[in-house]
Parts: structure tokens; C-alpha cells; sequence
């Protein structure tokens, strides 16, 4: 299985874990995960994810003048986003012990 | 911005325009994928880099994502052919047609429907192509509504019997009526100033003719060149203008 098929379902909760730590435009939130080591990640791919988070209501967006000129667009995370961000942490850790316990085991 | 981008940015403009993409929606990612784009360029990253190598492929996932909204996109439809239909109506005018056969009423309508679907279909086929093959589907889509017009009047000239007269008062009622109709419906879409450009472009040649009461192909055709070159100029002007305006 291709790393960009295993990302798809933990994806949306590490983009909100990124916007937790404070607010983000587009560019800023592609490069923190490139950083973070999601190398093989086309950067596009954020926009349709940030999209539907916003319309889920787990982020929010507001316009603020750029150094660049143009006005851009940040993301902060809502109370919901805070709730679906704590229990992705849960489910998170309870899936990857799991997958530990079977990849290790008789280690 | 380079060039490659600004194409980036203008295909996916068109294609999301001809999806029906909320207008909002459309607006605002493209505000960000310019941003991007921009700030990619510094470090030496291509469209293709950020976005995939299909740019196609990319606008799908994007759709996906997005509102498409069958109302707006429904008005807009009902209003290009108002628009369409109106425009063709006022030149009919102009050029002293009053009278108007069973053919015609049905058949010109029917036309400014065709050309819609054609037009839209045109937009929808020709991104994200190279220039020669995106002009050759344009060319070959566009024929089918101009060959359907053609034979509508063909049909007319030959069997065609009138069966509608105005008068001349009614006429210039009528008119007048579509014209501030025309330019009522163009001016949410691009403006007041650009609208009453637009309605100089379309009917000043024609009428112009009309008043210095000048015959001849020639001088028709010569009318219907300015109007398209001048049609021309102003979409170059309306890409160089400002684009992005973000709706909340």
C-alpha cells in the first residue's frame, strides 16, 4: 500500500494538530508538514482537506493583510475542531499500540 | 508570477467556473493558490510541483470538496440566455426587421440555447489543454449552434412566412426595454461601466450604419469586426483588471 493511501484517514487530524499550535495560512501549514517529515505529500492536496474541515466546522478562516500585498487566509481551530482533534489523540493511540503490539510482537 | 502559473490559475479559474462551483468557493481557493504559487516560486517550485502533475485530476478532488450550487448556477444559465436571446433580438432591430415568422420565433430562441450548451461545454472541454488543441475544440464546438443559426435563417428565407409585425413604436418600446434589461443583467456579472461598453460594442457598429444610412456586405461585415475585436479587447482588459475579490 502506497504512504499517501495509509495517510488519508490520519491526515485531517495531523493538519488539525498543526493549526492547534496557532494560526496558519496555506503555505505556512504545507511547509510545517513537509517539516514534520510528510515529504511525499503534494502540497495541492491541503486545499480540498482544508475545505471540507472548514465546512465540517472544525476550523475557521479569517482574512488578514499579508507582508506580501495580497490579503491571506488563516486557520484557527473551533471548539468542535478542539473536541475532533482530542478524540483523533485518543483513537490515534489506541490504533497505534495496537499495531505496535502486532508488528513487535516476540521482540 | 510565472507564466506556467498564471496559466495554472486561469485553467482552473475556467474549469470551476464551468463546474457550477459556488462563486465564493471558487474566489477564495484561488486567492490561496496563488498566495501559494508565489511563495512556491521562491524556492524554485512549479504548479505541477504543488499541485500535481494533472492538473485535471487535481480540480476533481477539489470539486469534490466544494459547494456546487445548482441555484446560482441555474440564474446564470437563465440569464446568459435572456442575455443571448436579447442581444439577438435588438440586432434584428436595428437592422429593420420587424416581422417575424413562426420559424424565427421558435427557432432563435432554440439557437441561443445551443449556443449556451456549446459555449459551456467548450469551456469545460478546452482546459486544460495546449493552446492548439483547446482552440480546435472551441472551433469545432462553436460551429454546431453557428451552423444551427445559419440554417434557422435559411429556413426562414425559404419557407418561412411572417406571422409577427410590430410596429415601429413597438419596436423601439421593445428595444429600449431589452436594452436596459440587457444592461441590468450585465451589470452584477461585470459592472455598470463594462456593461454600457459592452452594449456600445455590440449595437454601435450596426447602428451607426443604420444612421448614415450605409448599404452593403461590406459595411455589415466591417460592423460585426469591430464588434468582435472590440469584444476582445474588452476580455483582455477584464484579465489585466483586478480579479480576486473574496466573498465571506
Amino acid at each position: 500500500m502506497q504512504t499517501t493511501q495509509m495517510l488519508k484517514g490520519i491526515i485531517d487530524g495531523c493538519i488539525l494538530s498543526i493549526i492547534q499550535e496557532g494560526e496558519v495560512y496555506g503555505y505556512e501549514l504545507a511547509s510545517k508538514l513537509d517539516d514534520y517529515g510528510f515529504e511525499s505529500f503534494s502540497e495541492g492536496t491541503i486545499y480540498p482537506i482544508l475545505i471540507r474541515l472548514q465546512k465540517d466546522k472544525l476550523i475557521q478562516s479569517t482574512l488578514k493583510k499579508s507582508t506580501a500585498g495580497p490579503k491571506r487566509k488563516y486557520y484557527s481551530l473551533t471548539e468542535k475542531g478542539e473536541g475532533e482533534l482530542a478524540s483523533f489523540h485518543m483513537r490515534w493511540n489506541q490504533l497505534s499500540n495496537t499495531v505496535n503490539q502486532i508488528l513487535h510482537k516476540g521482540e | 508570477m510565472m507564466k506556467e502559473n498564471e496559466k495554472f490559475i486561469q485553467e482552473m479559474r475556467v474549469y470551476l467556473i464551468a463546474k457550477g462551483v459556488d462563486e465564493g468557493d471558487m474566489n477564495s481557493f484561488l486567492m490561496e493558490a496563488e498566495d501559494h504559487l508565489m511563495e512556491g516560486e521562491k524556492e524554485g517550485k512549479t504548479a505541477a510541483d504543488i499541485f500535481g502533475r494533472s492538473p485535471k485530476a487535481y480540480a476533481k478532488e477539489l470539486i469534490a470538496s466544494m459547494d456546487q450550487s445548482p441555484r446560482e448556477n441555474r440564474n446564470l444559465i437563465a440569464r446568459i440566455i435572456a442575455g443571448v436571446f436579447g442581444i439577438f433580438l435588438v440586432s434584428q432591430f436595428i437592422e429593420g426587421n420587424t416581422a417575424f415568422s413562426l420559424i424565427e420565433i421558435i427557432g432563435y430562441p432554440v439557437s441561443s440555447i445551443i449556443w449556451l450548451i456549446a459555449l459551456v461545454g467548450a469551456m469545460r472541454l478546452s482546459s486544460f489543454h495546449n493552446g492548439v488543441k483547446s482552440f480546435l475544440i472551441v472551433y469545432a464546438l462553436t460551429m454546431i449552434p453557428m451552423l444551427f443559426t445559419v440554417g434557422v435563417t435559411l429556413l426562414h428565407m425559404r419557407y418561412g412566412t411572417d406571422v409577427l409585425f410590430l410596429s415601429q413604436p413597438v419596436v423601439f418600446i421593445v428595444g429600449g426595454v431589452i436594452i436596459l434589461g440587457l444592461i441590468a443583467n450585465f451589470t452584477s456579472l461585470i459592472g455598470i461601466l463594462t456593461s454600457l461598453v459592452l452594449m456600445v460594442i455590440l449595437f454601435g457598429g450596426q447602428l451607426l450604419i443604420r444612421f448614415l444610412q450605409l448599404e452593403g456586405f461590406g459595411w455589415e461585415l466591417g460592423a460585426y469586426a469591430v464588434s468582435v475585436i472590440g469584444l476582445l479587447v474588452m476580455i483582455s482588459f477584464h484579465k489585466e483588471g483586478p480579479r480576486t475579490f473574496v466573498k465571506d
